[in-house]
């Protein structure tokens, strides 16, 4: 890069005023490698005055192997999933690895930044919710690359995934609804193809015997969409919706019918910050965001040793939390 | 990897199209020359083997690798979270990619963070929080490593500067509030002390003592929703109690009007004004309808972007190094009314 280029020391530059091999340069910046004692402290010592920077990069093309590992989310807006990003970066962290984020809430770009993903030479990548087309997790599959989902799924060989347990945490707040006698309950879900709306959506079908059901699914989803379909739920004893985001705004459009009438509880799923704050104190089901990052790190770091396994499913735990929404 | 992965390199596809290996390496050369039926050819085969670009080893060559560094603390913050989606969006675009590295805050994670940047061979850091210290910031420069600060006073040497205008947001506050005839005003500020915050709270009691109306100051805690609601119980138990707030952002003031109507059963706009910062989703949800200034902050990723290209092409002519410029952008914060004033 022009007059730029000249500014980096290069290893070789290090070895020759130390007086040692280029081998000793490199085992010397790596972590856990074998250098005599004195060796190192001449190396240090040139390296400090030369102002030598190692270039992990240059590491990589050698050994093959690069700590790049790629994280494809979407719908930062909602605030689970920026939630969810720093215990993801944290995990891979502790690991050596460093995420490269990309974004896909613009569909025309996706195709090529995923492209751009394998000319990083990423070690794994991990999918997340909201992210669009598992095409791509098939075409770095086929690549070997590992690929890890998060509560989302595919059927497709040699790719792990880690959800929240949504049938357990659906379970809990059927329990709740039967605690508290209601039976007549309304739910609010995300596009119908939604893998977590569609699980948690079939947890409360397994149990429509016993529960008169009204639903409505609205695409996309978000605070706009629960306010909307609120009010056509009001005759509800309760609305369970499949995110906190539909169930704030779901919250927000009963109150403002103004009616003086009974209107429905509420409750939520995945415990975002909002949830408990003043004007909501929403009953929901927390997600376990360090737990899913820890898992899905867990699971490619395993892959990334040994890519073929057989596909592994593992699922979090989740907890019910009571407030004041119902 | 010792899966034996079958990558295509740019001999298969010169082989493929018929054309000099340097035919492959200049298509895929961002402005460099190549005829458009060479192109053509080498784009099929490039296509048909499944060929990608080598960043890695480009930036072997040539020292530039695509990576650009988000530095970046609490980045499940609203405001946080959109500027971290619109950068990487906007560096995508332009064909490069972010790589995250979460701070605590503290400058020395952000020179940490800033040495990793170094031994990536990061095209370019954006420093979203925290202030690193010289010596690193210096070799940044010395390496030719782009730094772009977002609310940052400082200004160094080669950066860019992105900051926020907040004198008219702080005019039109005071006005607003005079206008609804408040005669109790107050800022709520964090004590994070980062630069921005504080010329938010500078510039509304200048904007007061010009037109000779006295501030009540408060600080406390982290800039949190949590804080917003201990600033409230501070500001509305005093003697004098407040009837106009300005809060230094919208998490904060969505805690402080909160803890108004929870504890103080307080009506807004009624009884209390209150104006936010940053318009983040939740100040337009209705149980808040926070009147607010939005940042721009889709037009700071762009023009960042922008600007990093620029100095990049800037670099490839081999013009002399103190033809770089500090370069700072200012921008405008625009008023959002929404209902948490009187009017007037």
């Amino acid at each position: 890069m022009g007059d730029t280029k000249k500014n980096w020391v290069k290893a070789e530059d290090v070895a020759r005023l130390a007086g040692v091999s280029r081998s000793a340069v490199s085992r010397t910046f790596t972590p856990g490698a074998s250098v005599a004692e004195k060796t190192r402290a001449r190396v240090m010592h040139a390296a400090e005055q030369l102002g030598y920077q190692v270039n992990i990069i240059a590491r990589t093309m050698n050994t093959g192997s690069s700590n790049f590992i790629g994280i494809v989310t979407a719908g930062f807006d909602n605030p689970f999933r920026s939630k969810l990003l720093s215990p993801l970066v944290h995990q891979l962290a502790l690991h050596g690895f460093m995420p490269l984020l990309m974004n896909a809430d613009d569909p025309d770009q996706l195709a090529p930044s995923l492209k751009q993903l394998l000319s990083y030479h990423v070690a794994g990548v991990i999918i997340t919710s909201g992210a669009p087309p598992l095409s791509l997790a098939e075409e770095y599959l086929q690549r070997k690359i590992p690929v890890t989902l998060i509560n989302r799924h595919a059927d497709l060989d040699g790719c792990d995934r880690v959800a929240s347990d949504n049938q357990q945490g659906m379970q809990l707040l059927m329990d709740y609804c039967r605690q508290r006698g209601w039976t007549n309950i309304g739910f609010i879900g995300e596009d119908r193809h939604n893998f977590s709306t569609g699980e948690r959506y079939k947890a409360l079908l397994s149990a429509r015997r016993e529960f008169s059901l009204s639903t409505r699914f609205m695409t996309g989803g978000g605070y706009a969409a629960g306010r909307a379909a609120s009010r056509e739920l009001t005759h509800c004893q309760v609305l369970l919706c499949a995110t906190d985001m539909l169930a704030l705004g779901a919250m927000d459009g009963l109150r403002s019918l103004g009616s003086t009438s009974q209107i429905p509880a509420v409750t939520g799923f995945d415990d975002i910050p909002q949830a408990s704050w003043d004007p909501y104190h929403l009953t929901t089901i927390q997600q376990d965001t360090d737990g899913l990052a820890q898992q899905a790190v867990d699971l490619l770091v395993t892959r990334i040793a040994q890519f073929n396994l057989p596909s592994r499913h593992r699922a979090v735990p989740v907890k019910l939390m009571i407030r004041k929404s119902a | 990897m010792s899966q034996g992965k079958t990558v295509v390199s740019a001999e298969d596809v010169a082989r493929r199209a018929g054309v000099s290996r340097s035919a492959v390496s200049r298509t895929f050369t961002p402005g460099a020359s190549v005829s458009e039926a060479m192109r053509t050819r080498v784009m099929k085969a490039a296509e048909e083997l499944g060929y990608h670009v080598n960043h890695l080893a480009r930036s072997l060559v040539r020292n530039r690798s695509g990576i650009v560094c988000l530095i970046v603390s609490e980045v499940a913050t609203p405001y946080r979270a959109s500027l971290v989606s619109w950068m990487t969006q906007c560096l995508q675009e332009a064909g490069k990619v972010a790589m995250i590295i979460n701070t605590d805050r503290s400058d020395s994670s952000v020179s940490a963070a800033l040495q990793q940047a170094i031994n990536f061979r990061a095209d370019a850091s954006i420093i979203l929080s925290g202030m690193p210290d010289s010596g690193i910031t210096h070799l940044c420069y010395q390496h030719g490593q782009h730094l772009m600060l977002i609310n940052r006073d400082e200004t160094l040497p080669g950066s860019l500067s992105i900051n926020l205008d907040s004198t008219h947001a702080a005019e039109t506050a005071l006005m607003a509030f005079l206008r609804a005839g408040c005669r109790h005003l107050a800022f709520a500020n964090s004590l994070a002390g980062t630069p921005s915050l504080m010329k938010r709270e500078g510039d509304f009691l200048a904007a007061a003592a010009r037109a000779g109306v006295a501030i009540t100051v408060e600080r406390f805690g982290s800039t949190s929703y949590e804080s917003g609601r201990i600033l409230a119980h501070r500001l509305l138990t005093r003697q004098q109690r407040p009837d106009a707030v300005f809060c230094v952002t919208d998490l904060v003031a969505c805690g402080f009007m909160d803890e108004a109507r929870h504890s103080f059963a307080l009506r807004i706009p009624e009884d209390l004004c209150v104006v936010g910062y940053d318009n983040i989703p939740q100040s337009g949800w209705s149980s808040y309808n926070l009147t607010t200034f939005a940042q721009p902050v889709e037009q700071f990723a762009r023009d960042a972007v922008r600007w990093l290209v620029a100095q990049e092409q800037h670099n490839d002519e081999l013009r002399p190094r103190a033809e770089q410029q500090n370069s700072r952008l200012i921008y405008e914060a625009s008023v959002i009314w929404r209902g948490s004033v009187r009017s007037g």
